[in-house]
């Protein structure tokens, strides 16, 4: 009797060990290196732990929620993914920001973010709260932002938008701070931005103006060069033909100092001779193109009635 | 005796485990809690972690983080009147020292979001009717007044609902359109900015494509003109020296110089137009009409104006003899 109820004894308090090592057990925890631990202790945070194994206090006393800090988190504004793909786009108000000038474009904008306050992030917002409020902040800063724009900059204008992104991230980060929902905004990034379908035939035929007119100024450029080319080839052309004919006129000139000091001589050995030589090659040549009236003698030549020859 | 002994403190045991179990409540760090006896608040809890209460008392557990209130958006007026879609969203939580007050007068966070959103509709109508449509939205940044119209309506706001126990942290605008009836006239409007500009662009691309040319054009004239006086000089240039040149050459024998140019000149002028009266006594033709060879001029007694004569260019063979005498030579 009294070995059987010590050997009861020693089983209840084996078993009682064993279940206390194993309660005790399942306080501890595995953090990853990309995770972060927040730690409650009757629901009060106490702390905050980083990778490696770690012990606390077991239920009901103790609590550990793990959050994946660094994960990048994304979220599509306006639309949802399944919206996105079946196209509803085109015109949704959801997409559709007022310009300055008053018309509309439509963006087509994704938020990263990832985890900056992992306290904030579980106990100040409840999660999917964080989500929208990160859509808010990042709508209302592109509202304002689109607001101070006119739309064909908004659409054309590649430093522009740039800058608008970065403007948005800044501004809705600004908020999501005062929100307290321990959210870092990493990006926000345009998935699209268009006009409104009714006026992207007008928006394009601005592209296609302009491409054209470009092509015009081009086209005048590239004729307008070609114009100077070819006026510099005449030019050159000119001076050429100039010089040439210079050299030319000089040359011949040349040549005549050369020859004519020659024929001079020759006509000086006997001058009345080559005179009537050269009178009457002359002749040749000159008499028979003219027409010609012989008038026998000179004293015929007094009374000749010249008017009905005379042209 | 020792049975009831067991019994007793069996029920003893369970008794205490109620009443401490019942002592005390766990606050999560999320939550505001109120201590209730009998209906009535007793307490208000704000710091998480382990709280002690009279066994009999209650605990009422609020959501004490952040929460984001989006209304669907309404049409509403600007000043200017213009009709716009505005979509507002608040961001507001229980303030926690006024929890009692929050529970007296929304009861919980669902009738609190009607509320303020209530509140908020009403501020926001009332700011934007008195803002022009450019007020909301426009380039210059210094004419904007959006921001200072969402800072009057929070502030407006939160006073109302501070007595509801709610800090409202931020009231902003998600969107600004134009509601979907005014659209087509918005599109019409684009659209006729775009004509106008993309014309603008075709206009502006052919009138620098006419500038282009003419500057061309005028720039080839130029080179060529100037080519063209070069070579006018280097051709005068050329003149000239060929010019001295002849006149160097032709000095050394001015009768012979002009003899030749004279019979040059005749070839020159005479051509089928012209009518020759030639004397039958001409050296040429004495010979044709007298039918002697007597009558052949003999060479070492011609004389100059003998052996030129002929009806028409009597004055040249004049100008010849004169420059013949004035230059005597060999010949006589």
């Amino acid at each position: 009797m009294t070995v059987q109820s010590k050997s009861n004894r020693t089983t209840i308090v084996t078993v009682l060990g064993i279940a206390v090592a194993v309660w005790q057990g399942t306080g501890l925890y595995k953090v990853r290196s990309e995770q972060r631990a927040v730690v409650q202790r009757f629901g009060r945070v106490v702390d905050l732990r980083e990778g490696g194994l770690h012990w606390t206090m077991p239920w009901p006393m103790g609590r550990v929620t793990v959050v994946a800090s660094d994960e990048v988190r994304s979220v599509q504004l306006g639309l949802s993914q399944v919206e996105l793909v079946t196209g509803r786009r085109a015109s949704d108000p959801r997409t559709q920001y007022l310009s300055a000038d008053q018309g509309l474009v439509q963006m087509l904008v994704r938020a990263q973010y990832t985890v900056r306050d992992e306290r904030d992030f579980l106990f100040a917002v409840t999660p999917d709260e964080a989500e929208r409020m990160v859509t808010a902040a990042v709508e209302s800063a592109l509202t304002a932002l689109a607001g101070q724009h006119r739309w064909d900059a908004l659409l054309k204008d590649p430093v522009l938008k740039s800058r608008i992104f970065v403007q948005a991230r800044e501004q809705a980060q600004h908020h999501l701070n005062i929100y307290d929902c321990g959210i870092r905004l990493k990006a926000v990034s345009l998935v699209a931005l268009q006009p409104p379908g009714a006026v992207a035939g007008a928006f394009n035929d601005v592209l296609s103006a302009q491409s054209e007119a470009n092509e015009s100024v081009r086209q005048a450029e590239s004729e307008a060069e070609q114009a100077v080319q070819t006026a510099r080839a005449r030019a050159t052309e000119v001076r050429l033909e100039a010089r040439a004919y210079a050299n030319r006129q000089i040359e011949l000139a040349g040549a005549e100092r050369d020859d004519f000091p020659r024929r001079a001589a020759a006509y000086r050995a006997a001058p009345a001779t080559a005179a009537r030589l050269m009178f009457l090659e002359s002749m040749r040549a000159v008499l028979p193109k003219a027409r010609k009236v012989i008038v026998p003698t000179a004293a015929g030549n007094q009374k000749l009635d010249l008017s009905i020859v005379e042209p | 005796m020792k049975k009831r002994r067991t019994w007793l403190i069996g029920v003893g045991a369970v008794l205490a485990v109620i009443v401490i179990a019942r002592s005390v409540f766990v606050v999560d760090e999320s939550e505001l809690a109120l201590v209730v006896s009998f209906g009535r608040v007793v307490d208000t809890v704000t710091k998480p972690g382990l709280n002690a209460k009279w066994p009999w008392h209650s605990v009422r557990r609020f959501d004490g983080r952040m929460h984001l209130l989006d209304p669907e958006p309404r049409e509403t007026l600007t000043g200017d009147p213009k009709n716009i879609v505005v979509d507002p969203f608040a961001v507001w939580r229980i303030e926690p020292d006024r929890l009692a007050d929050f529970v007296r007068t929304v009861r919980d966070t669902e009738n609190a979001d009607r509320r303020l959103a209530e509140v908020i509709w009403h501020a926001l109508t009332v700011e934007l009717s008195g803002l022009a449509l450019t007020e909301l939205v426009n380039e210059d940044a210094s004419k904007l007044r959006l921001e200072p119209m969402l800072d009057a309506t929070r502030s407006t706001c939160m006073t109302v609902v501070a007595d509801f126990g709610i800090r409202l942290i931020d009231v902003r605008l998600k969107r600004i359109t134009r509601p979907e009836g005014t659209k087509d006239a918005v599109y019409r409007e684009m659209i006729a900015e775009r004509a106008k500009e993309a014309n603008f662009l075709r206009k502006e691309g052919e009138r620098r494509a006419i500038e282009i040319r003419a500057k061309a054009r005028e720039e080839a004239d130029k080179i060529v003109a100037q080519a063209e006086g070069e070579a006018q000089v280097v051709r005068g240039r050329g003149e000239a020296e060929a010019t001295r040149t002849y006149g160097e050459a032709h000095a050394q024998d001015p009768e012979f110089f002009l003899l030749q140019q004279l019979l040059e000149t005749y070839r020159e002028i005479i051509d089928t137009e012209t009518t020759l009266v030639l004397s039958g006594d001409s050296d040429l033709l004495r010979l044709l009409t007298a039918g002697r060879t007597d009558a052949l001029p003999k060479i070492d007694t011609v004389d100059n104006n003998g052996a030129f004569a002929t009806s028409q260019p009597a004055e040249s063979n004049k100008a010849l003899a004169g420059t013949t005498e004035a230059q005597p030579d060999g010949e006589q």
